[in-house]
């Protein structure tokens, strides 16, 4: 079952502002790029062309693992707004 | 600025078990909780199962609470498995001994689990405000005295319980916590698969609501990395997961992607079996506290209690693995240490260090500092990779008939020295004799 079907079953209510944003100055310099795979819902891609490092926040399972993972620290990651992001039904 | 008698942020179990215990113990003083969820529980994640035993005997009022609550099962049997490639080893324990009523532990979910306590400690008089973000903690030189919302509000208080789960962005305010180092920390993905009670039953080899626990030892990673996997048994839900440490894993060149290794578990021949016809309903995640170190000074501060994953209370040991049940023990040691300062008007670090810290010393601080080289031996990748190879190998050696056979110590010997009679498993042996 690929992510994004699994991602389809929570219950989500998506903020217009994301709540991560990247510091592509310092993401730049970074070789190891781990939030391409530590991601639990694989949210953060490469821009083929750019090379930049893009993330797609609505999906976010708010579990921080991109932000103690980075090792730039070049996450700005703060919990979605009270009304939005992940509801859990099970948890 | 408006003020209350405490604040507490976050309805966890360790903000909850708080909440309750100062409102029962004094109706007139107001306590609020501030949630950033839609209600208790929408952002909580756990494994899956809770200790009460340990509940019961640190946290007496908050255990007599829990009567009632909708817990999913509890665990009788208990099963450790070492994957290998295409085998599945198994010890599986069933023990009548197991205490079910009231149980040793339980299954649960936390979306129901929190918002039941939540319904309870708003009996009691505590005040639950829902999608309310903290967003800053207000202080008057190194004294914390309020937070501040999102919505703007500044709301003041002698006393702030931080209980805002693991990344706890408010310890990091108040200078309690630098940074997060990766190695400190696991990753959790979890699946909940729907599948009736009776074929939970008939699966798991289960009496009427009884549940089982299965843990996974194996290279979960495909790295030798610390991993893991589990499976507990809710009423008629599975809790499908893993685990792998987020230090080693990080440093990968060009990683496995997460969701692929919960794949290559899902697909594992001895998942497969237990999870098949059940259907996927809900994926989450979650980060664990991993490293058995407390500071006991960066409990608190002027003002401030923490308390549950916040403070980093978790203990992974491999065959057991707890949090919730240290939540709830220091939310509770969080308010009776409230009231007893309350009574000397004394929030300073000082008298609250005293009052919290000497409560859950043994219970909580010791319990997992005891274990603090329990990462140590759990880095090692023998234990994800030749260990469960190894006793595929030594059962395949022995169960398979046919072709010339030597004598089943000849068969069996030479494989066992391979894997585990040799200068590295003394080694291994000798490190586990720390812990």
């Amino acid at each position: 079952m690929d992510v994004k079907e699994k991602l389809a079953l929570n219950r989500v209510r998506n903020d217009e502002e994301s709540h991560i944003n990247i510091d592509q100055e310092k993401c730049r310099e970074c070789s190891l790029r781990a939030c391409l795979f530590v991601c639990p819902a694989a949210l953060y891609e490469k821009n083929a062309e750019t090379g930049e490092i893009t993330v797609e926040f609505s999906g976010c399972l708010e579990c921080g693992t991109c932000l103690i993972a980075c090792p730039r620290g070049a996450l700005k990651w703060r919990y979605p707004g009270g009304r939005f992001g992940v509801q859990y039904r099970y948890g | 600025m408006d003020q209350v008698d405490t604040i507490i942020i976050g309805a966890g179990l360790a903000g909850l078990a708080c909440a309750c215990r100062l409102a029962e113990a004094d109706p007139e003083k107001q306590v609020l909780v501030l949630e950033r969820g839609d209600a208790p529980g929408a952002k909580n994640v756990s494994g899956g199962r809770l200790y009460l035993e340990p509940v019961r005997a640190h946290a007496e009022k908050t255990a007599k609470l829990f009567k009632g609550a909708p817990f999913e099962r509890a665990v009788r049997r208990e099963t450790i498995t070492l994957l290998a490639d295409d085998a599945a080893t198994s010890i599986d324990f069933l023990d009548e001994k197991t205490q079910v009523d009231p149980p040793h532990s339980v299954t649960v979910l936390r979306s129901k689990l929190d918002a039941w306590l939540g319904e309870k400690a708003t009996e009691l008089g505590a005040f639950i405000v829902p999608q309310s973000r903290v967003i800053e903690l207000l202080k008057d030189g190194q004294k914390i005295i309020g937070v501040k919302t999102e919505a703007g509000e500044e709301i003041g208080a002698p006393v702030v319980v931080a209980a805002d789960g693991v990344l706890s962005f408010m310890a990091g305010e108040a200078g309690l916590r630098e940074g997060f180092e990766p190695k400190r920390y696991a990753v959790a993905a979890k699946e909940i698969l729907e599948l009736d009670s009776g074929r939970i039953e008939d699966r798991f080899c289960l009496a009427e609501n009884e549940g089982a626990a299965r843990l996974f030892a194996g290279d979960i990673t495909g790295h030798g990395l610390l991993g893991g996997g589990f499976c507990y048994t809710n009423k008629d839900s599975l809790s499908l997961g893993i685990v792998v440490g987020i230090g080693g894993y990080a440093e990968l060149e060009n990683g496995p992607k997460l969701p692929d290794l919960f794949e290559r578990f899902k697909s594992h021949p001895e998942v497969k079996r237990l999870t098949s016809g059940a259907k996927v309903i809900e994926y989450a995640a979650h980060v664990i506290p991993e490293a058995p170190q407390i500071d006991e000074s960066k409990l608190v501060s002027d003002g401030l209690i923490v308390a549950g994953d916040a403070a980093g209370f978790a203990l992974n040991l491999g065959i057991t693995v707890r949090g919730m049940d240290f939540a709830l023990i220091s939310g509770e040691a969080a308010a009776s240490a409230v009231i007893a300062c309350r009574e000397k008007s004394d929030f300073s670090r000082a008298a609250l260090r005293e009052a919290y810290v000497d409560t859950i010393r043994k219970s909580v601080v010791e319990e997992i500092t005891k274990f603090s080289r329990m990462t140590e031996v759990l880095s090692n990748p023998r234990l994800y990779t030749d260990y469960p190879e190894g006793a595929a190998e030594v059962l395949r050696a022995l169960f398979s008939v046919g072709g010339e056979k030597e004598a089943l110590y000849r068969t069996a010997w030479p494989l066992i020295r391979k894997y585990f009679v040799n200068w590295r498993g003394f080694k291994d042996w000798w490190r586990m004799r720390k812990v």
